[in-house]
Parts: structure tokens; C-alpha cells; sequence
């Protein structure tokens, strides 16, 4: 028969050694959206199929293409794969990365701010748990920073991964002492800091969101509309009305294009009329307005004065 | 001289235009201290500025030597906080919700994991532990969130409220294991709560407030005794004559029970002229003691002071 004790007893462990809260945050949020998402098998292999899809079609595409290119005997199949113009599509260079990730990608990602992003702060403060955080050794600027690690890791899952997947790979494909050297190599660099401001905006916007809510699903609401009334109602607007293409200022996925666009040195994507300091301004306002709410209502105590 | 647990120098919060706190100055040594005081006191306020979650306005608190307001994060490695309200890690059963406060604390994994165990068989949770804890019952959530509150091994444990919505048999049991924490295992406590009967079960010692005010501040056995006018007297012989001779000499008189009579004086107590009217009356005194009241007597007399004093 076991038998428990059920005494209290004193713990000899190190009391003041550093705490790792923002990982902790991470370990643990990361853990609870995937058991939550796992809840909807159905949906999460849909979704993880389409997202991630493409890019195993670009990675199968572009082995074909160099095992069919290494053996002189397959030289038709090469030559067939590159007239059929599907290796434009895949080759890694600043336009197709731009596109993956702003206009493909970032779809996956809106989901999975409503999925997962939504209920970080909201469902913490339904159920009263920031006064339990924020009287542990945290600061207000771990939990958010946890918080924001969580949601990026997932965005990042859908987008970051994925692209410089495709990234090295071709360049492991084909070497870099190609006259794709270049490009592989800024991409390298490039396309981690184009995914990086994509994620942080859209990690910073929901979490925005969220700690205005108390629930996920109300976040949810929030976040998808509060975006409806800024690109459609105010940014389409006063397009409709100024016939200014300076307008399009007001909104965060027009700056956000530019922004990685030009990281990316992707001169195709930029508005000649709208100088991409100008968007880059503005996004970073809209930022620190959503990091603004964010630290104002992650508090312990709420104040009703 | 052991180190106080509390140091408060002139302490203010305010929320916005109110004062919450106004000029708090106590020192309290260890064991388990009491806060009462009516709702709207300040109780929780002043709880939550001792842990930095509120800053102070003005004055100095220090927590086990250390500044509240400039070594937070330090003062809450080894402080254990179980807050009023419903509060719960979403989404985690009692178990990952106890570890996860635990390395919330800086603990290693496998330590907060064995003491998770360890805490909620404790608090009495052993069954329920692998459990959701929005499933959980008042008295299940009261006991997991001492249990988060203890996973650490805190040397100071701040209890707000902690017998809130639980029936008689949770609020003893509760109160058990807070007398436990502080008793066999030397913990301090600083149990807020406004009803007197859990602190004067628990408490050495307390800290009244009203208002946000400073009331009383002592040991428990000292407030129950009321102040030097009153005695308790029992009496061999006719209590009617030892009445009118008490009575004629100016004290008030309140019969307590069968030959026990409660004496208040206009000055100190004065024995000599107790045994003065025992002698006229023809009885004799067999014990005479300061009177004692309950806490609850003494917290509504030292609240009704200072209502009077404003």
C-alpha cells in the first residue's frame, strides 16, 4: 500500500536563482494553443495542408528539377520541367519571397491570430490570472514578452520556416558559387527581417486586441474587425473620396507591403508615390499604439478610480 | 533581535483621487498576523502594495528586510500570494496549473513538479489534481490556490481572504492547514479577512484598519484585554448588597453570570475599593482579573475610537 505524506515540507532549492519567465510563458503557451488546436484534428490538417503545401510542391519542384539537371540522360525531362515556367515560381529571389510571405503566408497567419493569438491575454484576464503572473518575479514586460513569443512562434511556423526551408535548400541545391549567390545570400538575412516585422505587427495587433477582451472569441471579433474598419471602411474611404494614392497611408497592410518590400529589395512591390519612410512611420505608430494598449491593460490591479 | 516581517513608515496608495492608504506606520515580528478591518478597509490594497503591485504613493514598506517598492521581483521569489478573488491559470488542470506557478517562480522543472504533488496532497487535493480547475468546486479552488501559493516554499505568505465561499467544514479545514504552515513549519502569514473569528483562531497578532487608517496594531491576547478601566470580579456571598455597595461607590455594574459581575471604574481599577464594597456587602472576593472580550469586541471598540478621534 503507498503511503503519502501529506505534511507540508520545505523546499531547499535555490531561492534566488535568475527566473526565465518569457521562456517559461512560451513553453507553456506553445503546449496549451497546440493541445487546443489539436482539438479540431480535422481543421489543423487542412490547414497545416494548405499552408504548408506549396512549399513542399516548391521543394519537390526544385529537387526534380537538379536531379533531373544532374543526369545528362534526363536532359529532356529538364529541359520540359524549365519550358513549363513552374521553376519561376518556386526559385527563391526577393519577388517570390515577398509574395509567399505577404500574400500567401499571411492568410495562414490571420487564422492563426484568431486561433491562437485571440486567447493569450483575453482568456488570462476571464479568469483573473494576470494578478497570478504579475505576483510571481515577472515583470509586465516578460508576461507581454511571453505572450508575443507564443503567438510568433506559431506565425512563424507558417511563415519564416517555411520560406528560408526553400531558402537553403536551393541553395544547398545549387551551390553558392552560382550568379544566385548574391540574392541566396541576401535573402538570407533579408527574409528573416521581412518575417520578423510581418510577425511582430500581426503578434502586436492581436494581442492589442486581446487585452481589450475578456474572451478569445470576443478578441477574435475585435482583431478581424478592427482590421475590416481600418483597411476597408477608412483606408478604402478616403481612397474612394481623395483619389490620393498617399491615402493608402492609413492602411497597415499597404504600409506593411511596402515595408517588406523594401527589405526585401523588391522594387516591383514599392508605390512610386509613397515614400516607404512614410510607411514605415506609420506602421511603426500603429505599433506602439497596439504595444501602448497592451501595457495598459496588462496590470494586476485594475483601477476604477 | 529576529528581523520584522513588516516595517511600514508612513505608507500611502491612492487610486486615481482616492486615498486607499493614508499614512500606514506599524512593525510587525512573525508568525501569523491578522489584517482586519470592513470591506473597503485597504486590506488587499495594502497586501498588493507589499508586493509591488501597486505603487506606494508615499512612505517606506519593507517586507522581510527588503524595500517593496524597489526589490519587487526579489521579495516575490520568497513571497507565496493567494489572492481574494477567483483566480486560475486557464485551460490547466490543479497539477499543471501548481507546477506552472512554480516555475512561474524561478524553480527548476523537476522541482516544481514534485512539489506541485507535494502541495496539492497538502491541500488536500490528491484526487482532483489531474482535473481542469474550472471544474473545481469554491472550496477545490480556494485549496489549489493555496497550493500555487505554496509551491515555492515562500517564507511569507500573504492569504487574502482565504476562507471566502467555503462551508464550515472547508473553512476549519482551511484554517488547519494555515495553523500547520505557521505552527510546525514556521512560516509567516499575514491572513487579511474580515471576519474575526477565522484571525482570532489563526493570529498572534494583528493589524486593524478602517478607511484605509491604521486603527489598532498588537498582539491578540493584549487587544482582547480591554484598556484598564474594567475587571471581571466573582463573588462568595449575596450579589444584590455587592452590587448597591459597587454602585455606591460609582462603578457600573453588569451581572456576567451566577456571582460574576463585570466592574468598570471611572479611572484605573482600583482593587481596594472592590474588596472595600465586598466587606460592606458581606461577601468576600474570590478572584478578580482584567476584562477580557472577545476580538470582535475589542476591533468594533478600537474602530469606534477612532471614529470618535476623526
Amino acid at each position: 500500500m503507498v503511503v503519502h505524506d501529506r505534511s507540508y515540507s520545505r523546499w531547499d532549492g535555490d531561492k534566488h536563482a535568475p527566473v526565465h519567465g518569457v521562456s517559461v510563458i512560451l513553453e507553456r503557451g506553445v503546449s496549451t494553443s497546440l493541445a487546443s488546436l489539436f482539438r479540431r484534428k480535422l481543421f489543423v490538417l487542412l490547414l497545416s495542408f494548405a499552408a504548408f503545401g506549396p512549399f513542399l510542391m516548391a521543394l519537390g519542384v526544385m529537387y526534380l528539377h537538379f536531379f533531373f539537371s544532374s543526369n545528362p540522360e534526363l536532359a529532356p525531362m529538364t529541359q520540359s520541367l524549365e519550358e513549363s515556367g513552374m521553376l519561376e515560381h518556386v526559385t527563391p529571389n526577393p519577388d517570390t519571397v515577398w509574395g509567399y510571405l505577404f500574400e500567401i503566408q499571411s492568410w495562414f497567419g490571420l487564422v492563426l491570430c484568431v486561433l491562437v493569438g485571440a486567447g493569450l491575454i483575453a482568456e488570462d484576464r476571464r479568469t483573473n490570472a494576470l494578478e497570478l503572473y504579475l505576483s510571481r518575479p515577472l515583470r509586465r514586460a516578460d508576461y507581454v514578452l511571453g505572450k508575443l513569443a507564443v503567438i510568433g512562434f506559431f506565425l512563424a511556423m507558417v511563415t519564416l520556416v517555411p520560406c528560408m526551408l526553400l531558402i537553403v535548400v536551393h541553395a544547398l541545391l545549387h551551390g553558392f558559387g552560382t550568379s544566385e549567390a548574391v540574392v541566396h545570400t541576401n535573402l538570407l538575412w533579408r527574409t528573416p527581417l521581412a518575417a520578423g516585422v510581418e510577425i511582430l505587427t500581426a503578434s502586436l495587433l492581436v494581442l492589442a486586441a486581446s487585452s481589450l477582451a475578456q474572451r478569445a472569441r470576443n478578441a477574435a471579433i475585435l482583431f478581424i474587425g478592427g482590421l475590416a474598419v481600418v483597411e476597408g471602411v477608412i483606408a478604402g474611404l478616403l481612397l474612394e473620396v481623395f483619389r490620393d494614392p498617399a491615402v493608402q497611408l492609413a492602411s497597415i497592410h499597404f504600409n506593411l507591403g511596402q515595408v517588406m518590400a523594401w527589405i526585401l529589395d523588391n522594387p516591383a512591390e514599392l508605390h512610386p508615390d509613397v515614400p516607404v519612410l512614410n510607411s514605415g512611420l506609420v506602421l511603426g505608430g500603429w505599433l506602439l499604439l497596439a504595444l501602448m494598449v497592451i501595457l495598459r491593460r496588462v496590470r494586476p490591479v485594475e483601477v476604477v478610480a | 533581535m529576529s528581523q520584522a516581517v513588516l516595517q511600514l513608515e508612513g505608507v500611502s496608495v491612492r487610486y486615481g483621487k482616492r486615498l486607499a492608504l493614508d499614512e500606514l506606520t506599524a512593525t510587525v515580528s512573525g508568525g501569523a498576523i491578522g489584517l482586519l478591518g470592513p470591506n473597503g478597509a485597504g486590506k488587499s490594497t495594502l497586501i498588493k502594495a507589499l508586493l509591488g503591485l501597486v505603487p506606494l504613493a508615499q512612505g517606506t514598506a519593507r517586507v522581510l528586510g527588503a524595500d517593496a517598492a524597489r526589490q519587487p521581483r526579489r521579495l516575490r521569489r520568497i513571497i507565496g500570494y493567494m489572492p481574494e478573488r477567483d483566480a486560475a491559470f486557464p485551460q490547466l488542470t490543479g497539477f499543471q496549473a501548481t507546477w506552472y506557478a512554480g516555475r512561474l517562480a524561478g524553480m527548476p522543472d523537476a522541482d516544481a513538479r514534485r512539489r506541485a504533488h507535494e502541495v496539492l496532497l497538502f491541500a488536500g487535493l490528491e484526487e482532483a489534481r489531474y482535473r481542469d480547475v474550472a471544474t473545481y468546486s469554491t472550496g477545490m479552488k480556494q485549496r489549489v490556490k493555496l497550493a500555487q501559493a505554496l509551491v515555492h516554499d515562500p517564507d511569507l505568505l500573504f492569504l487574502d481572504e482565504p476562507t471566502n465561499g467555503l462551508d464550515p467544514k472547508g473553512r476549519e479545514e482551511m484554517l488547519g492547514l494555515i495553523r500547520t504552515l505557521v505552527g510546525d513549519k514556521g512560516m509567516h502569514v499575514i491572513l487579511s479577512s474580515h471576519l474575526l473569528r477565522d484571525v482570532e483562531q489563526v493570529c498572534g497578532s494583528v493589524i486593524v484598519l478602517r478607511g484605509g487608517k491604521l486603527v489598532s496594531q498588537g498582539a491578540v491576547d493584549e487587544l482582547r484585554l480591554s484598556s484598564d478601566d474594567a475587571c471581571t470580579v466573582s463573588v462568595a456571598g449575596a450579589l444584590p448588597g455587592f452590587r448597591a455597595a459597587c454602585e455606591a461607590r460609582g462603578l457600573s455594574v453588569e451581572v456576567a453570570r451566577r456571582g460574576t459581575v463585570q466592574l468598570r471604574f471611572a479611572g484605573p481599577v482600583d482593587a481596594s475599593v472592590v474588596f472595600a464594597a465586598a466587606a460592606e456587602a458581606g461577601t468576600h472576593v474570590s478572584s478578580l482579573r482584567p476584562l477580557r472580550v472577545s476580538l470582535e469586541d475589542a476591533v468594533l471598540a478600537a474602530m469606534e475610537g477612532s471614529e470618535e478621534r476623526a
